[in-house]
């Protein structure tokens, strides 16, 4: 192993570094300000409500931690503190406290519920600057920043992903990390350094205290490692041991972090650990409408993650992403498979002279017919399809319980979108043969480039604050999705919709039935003033004055549990996203007259 | 060469079909408020007396009580058990779209009203109903009963009884305010409620829940008889939906005279049932309906019924 050598100032600070350099920070910074723009309308979801509570909590033992060092961490005050929602981990719960705590106030983070929600924009910004050095990395000097752009865009504007990093969950997040993980991970594997290790250690043990997704992370790895190893590309440099650096440090380092951020498992770790896998293998089953049916116990059908994913990620990107595959195949892993077929058979002499005559050559160590950079970059494909495997996998287990949808694979969506990256540059280099002048090549990329960034764009923008219920063209958008019985709304977040006709139509103090929507995010709303205050929320249809109702089939039950108790089913207002009910409002005939229900139903 | 230029040109092309496709997409469909200010006086214009008025496609349906109100949309018709007994529909369309269950309907007049296509559609083959259990549950027309070893309890009918029901998914449909209380539990009543069928759709029923030995017994007098009773038994699918549970079982009992009884399997959903009465075609009857469980659990069974020419 080299140690790697100090650049110089004039190679850092270059032309081409700063042009990257400046697109890299260009798209993060951007994308955090368009978040920033477009989250004030978006409700708050049920489970950020749980987390607000949870931040909050985890807040009064940072709080102490600062002014009482040595009582904070007696069992006590970690048990005191820390039970608040400890079925998930508390990395990105600190970080909402944090931002709630000294980030409020600043430009664009004025209200309570942004400030908590900033920590995943963040992160799902830092997420694309990645993408983008990623791809730029391996497109090279030619299509590295082209290819970088637009997995970057591509993988932000998914409608999808531009919801969900709006909101103070964990699955941009997840994802985010577990994209700094792999891409940490292989830059250690081709040019391995302590320091490399100790980041990809240090980020795995954070990827482990941010969700459960990061328990699948290694398997990807191992694979990886396999498959690089099998296909001959190895692009994964080793130690004296055999095994890639990064291997040695991550065991030993990751789980320490993740057990020295996460002060809830400190103690009865064993016990609190087991808990914590069970909670998740064993996940109560919500309900997930598909194709018109409600399923609410396992196996889901084998075809649900696949046809979500056509369903709501653009096809423009999907088509790239499909090109990119070929290309990767093609390009990379075929003639590696191959290779390795005529290897095994004893004859790679002659394969090598008769079919690969003009192929690069072998390296030294005889063991590819790719040149290094070309093996590289096959490795890195292998690296993204495990990934997108493993993000998938879980969804083709018969006992996978099922409590979410296409949020529970966004792990994928980065390493998608950069294969649908290599695709579109395959596609703009068909025309190489063209004597077409670089001006005219330049401008024809950029607007290639800029339509098959524009249609995700534009489709995610449209569907704010109903990036739940966004479905793409292929489906026939919205009102097709709803034809076809795809899954609309969850986790009631879409009240702030008609939290207009509330402030405006309601008696003083009414109580309003919140359906989905948690109690907590339903305070956020009034703390954040997109609800009255007087409004009480109230947990049951009945002694209540107004109800809503977040639409899922399985959720209609509660809609007629209103009929019969209000006498009524005309809603009094509907939140639709292009025509689509999402939400519902309804109004007891008798809350005005009366000021509040007939006090029978308490 | 050709086939690298094609698809090169289809990658923009593809974009700005996709583009134009959302563009279509987002506006097809109109919006709530142009529900409700075009809809009114169009479907108004159509409507006779006792007509259904359905959306197509289905999940349009709010949309439309949202715009029409109770009056042309009462919950007697959206929580209806089938289409059988009406002779006429509206058909209120957005994208051309029609209602299964109507398809085989004669399409009498055909109209557009902005995006929306009205239709009046004629039922070829309506069912004459003499008699609508649901409709008339109540203290002038019917009796409940909580029967223990062959004695009944009667249960007395309350115009006011305290309203509940579940929240969130959970919980029971709504014990309405109307109803025939029980000497027993809270929802061991005899009332109307609207519970949800296989699909989560609405069906209005009589709430007769039987519990284990004790079954729930709803008697009818001076009924009008046609040739048969027929009906649906189901329980909200929430509560049969994992098959887990007991079987229950209605028997009909005419002027009495056993003419038919039917179990209901958990995960049956909405079933149909039918008993034949023409021996009592054309006269007034006493009709009972004994709703019994195997064993065990208290079961919330539910159930429509109509005496049928």
């Amino acid at each position: 192993m080299k140690r790697p050598q100090m650049p110089k100032l004039s190679e850092i600070f270059s032309k081409e570094r700063l042009i990257d350099g400046g697109l890299l920070w260009a798209i993060g910074f951007g994308y955090l300000v368009l978040l920033l723009l477009t989250a004030r309308d978006i409700g708050y979801a049920r489970d950020e409500g749980f987390y607000f509570s949870a931040a909050s909590s985890y807040g009064k033992w940072f709080n102490l931690l600062f002014t009482h060092p040595s009582t904070a961490f007696q069992r006590a005050n970690v048990d005191r503190y820390w039970a608040d929602n400890h079925e998930h981990p508390a990395l990105i719960k600190s970080l909402f406290w944090a931002s709630n705590k000294y980030l409020r106030g600043l430009p664009l983070i004025a209200s309570q519920g942004t400030s908590y929600r900033f920590p995943a924009m963040a992160l799902s910004a830092l997420c694309l600057s990645c993408i983008y050095a990623w791809g730029r990395r391996l497109g090279g000097e030619r299509d590295g920043r082209i290819l970088g752009v637009i997995a970057a865009l591509s993988f932000g504007f998914m409608p999808q992903v531009f919801h969900h990093a709006h909101l103070a969950c964990f699955d941009m997040p997840v994802a985010a990390m577990w994209f700094f993980t792999t891409y940490a991970y292989w830059l250690c594997c081709r040019n391995p350094s302590f320091g490399k290790a100790l980041l990809t250690a240090v980020l795995y043990g954070l990827l482990l205290n941010t969700k459960h997704n990061s328990w699948i992370l290694p398997a990807a790895l191992f694979l990886h490692f396999f498959l690089d190893r099998l296909l001959g590309l190895r692009a994964v440099k080793l130690t004296r041991l055999g095994l890639p650096l990064s291997w040695l440090i991550v065991p030993i380092v990751g789980p320490a972090v993740f057990f020295s951020t996460w002060p809830w498992i400190w103690f009865d770790t064993v016990k609190r650990l087991r808990e914590y896998v069970t909670f998740h293998t064993q996940h109560v089953y919500y309900n997930m409408e598909f194709l018109g049916k409600t399923y609410f116990e396992p196996p889901m059908p084998r075809l649900y993650a696949w046809v979500m994913t056509l369903a709501t990620v653009p096809t423009i990107t999907l088509t790239l992403f499909v090109i990119g595959l070929f290309v990767c195949v093609q390009q990379g892993l075929w003639p590696s498979m191959l290779w390795r077929l005529r290897a095994l058979k004893g004859d790679l002499q002659s394969f090598i002279n008769r079919e690969h005559e003009s192929a690069s050559a072998s390296d030294a160590e005889g063991t590819s017919v790719l040149t290094e950079e070309q093996r590289a970059v096959a490795s890195s494909c292998v690296l993204w399809l495990v990934c997108i495997a493993a993000s998938y996998g879980p969804w083709l287990m018969k006992k996978t319980p099922i409590f979410g949808g296409t949020k529970h694979w966004l792990t994928a969506y980065p390493f998608l979108a950069l294969i649908a990256a290599f695709g579109f540059v395959y596609v703009i280099r068909l025309v190489d043969p063209l004597v077409l002048s670089t001006k005219w090549r330049t401008a024809s990329n950029a607007v290639w480039g800029g339509l098959v960034v524009l249609v995700p764009l534009v489709i995610a923008l449209h569907a704010e604050p109903w990036g739940l219920a966004a479905y793409v063209p292929v489906v026939g958008g919205a009102p097709g999705a709803a034809s076809l019985g795809l899954n609309r709304s969850f986790w009631g977040y879409a009240t702030a919709s008609v939290a207009p006709v509330l402030n405006d139509e309601a008696q003083k103090g009414a109580r309003v039935f919140i359906h989905d929507t948690a109690e907590q995010s339903w305070q956020m709303m009034e703390k954040d003033k997109i609800l009255r205050k007087d409004l009480q929320p109230w947990p049951q249809v009945s002694g209540s004055d107004w109800a809503l109702y977040h639409h899922e089939q399985h959720m209609g039950r509660v809609e007629y549990m209103t009929w019969v108790d209000y006498g009524t089913a005309a809603p009094e207002a509907i939140g639709a996203y292009d025509g689509v009910p999402v939400v519902w409002l309804y109004r007891r005939p008798s809350a005005d007259a009366e000021g509040n229900a007939d006090a029978d139903g308490e | 060469m050709v086939l690298r230029y094609l698809v090169w040109l289809a990658v923009p092309l593809l974009a700005l079909l996709e583009l134009a496709a959302h563009a279509y997409h987002a506006t097809r469909v109109p919006q709530p408020d142009q529900w409700q200010e075009e809809l009114p006086a169009a479907v108004q214009a159509l409507h006779h007396q006792g007509d259904l008025i359905v959306a197509a496609p289905y999940w349009s349906e709010p949309n439309l009580r949202f715009a029409l109100g109770d009056e042309l949309m009462p919950l007697r018709d959206i929580a209806r058990p089938d289409e059988r007994g009406y002779s006429r529909a509206i058909e209120v369309s957005v994208s051309r779209e029609r209602s299964p269950q109507l398809l085989k309907w004669e399409v009498l007049n055909e109209t557009t009203v902005g995006k929306f296509h009205l239709r009046v559609l004629k039922n070829p083959t309506p069912s004459r109903v003499l008699f609508d259990f649901v409709d008339n549950l109540n203290a002038e027309h019917a009796s409940a009963a909580l029967v223990s070893a062959g004695t009944p309890r009667d249960c007395t009918w309350d115009t006011n009884a305290g309203v509940s029901n579940g929240a969130l998914d959970y919980g029971h449909p709504t014990y309405p305010k109307e109803r025939f209380r029980c000497p027993a539990s809270e929802w061991n009543f005899v009332g109307v409620t609207v519970i949800e069928d296989q699909q989560y759709r609405p069906k209005r029923c009589i709430w007769a829940p039987p519990a284990g030995s004790r079954g729930t017994r709803v008697t009818f007098s001076n009924v009008p008889m046609g040739n048969t009773v027929r009906g649906y038994s189901a329980l909200p699918f929430w509560n049969e939906r994992e098959g887990k549970h007991n079987t229950t079982q209605i028997q009909l009992t005419v002027d009495g005279v056993v003419v038919g009884n039917t179990k209901h399997a958990d995960g049956e959903g909405w079933k149909e049932f039918e008993f034949p009465t023409t021996t009592f075609s054309g006269k007034r009857a006493t009709v009972q309906f004994d709703v019994t469980t195997v064993r065990g659990a208290p079961r919330e069974y539910c159930f429509y019924a109509e005496a049928e020419q």
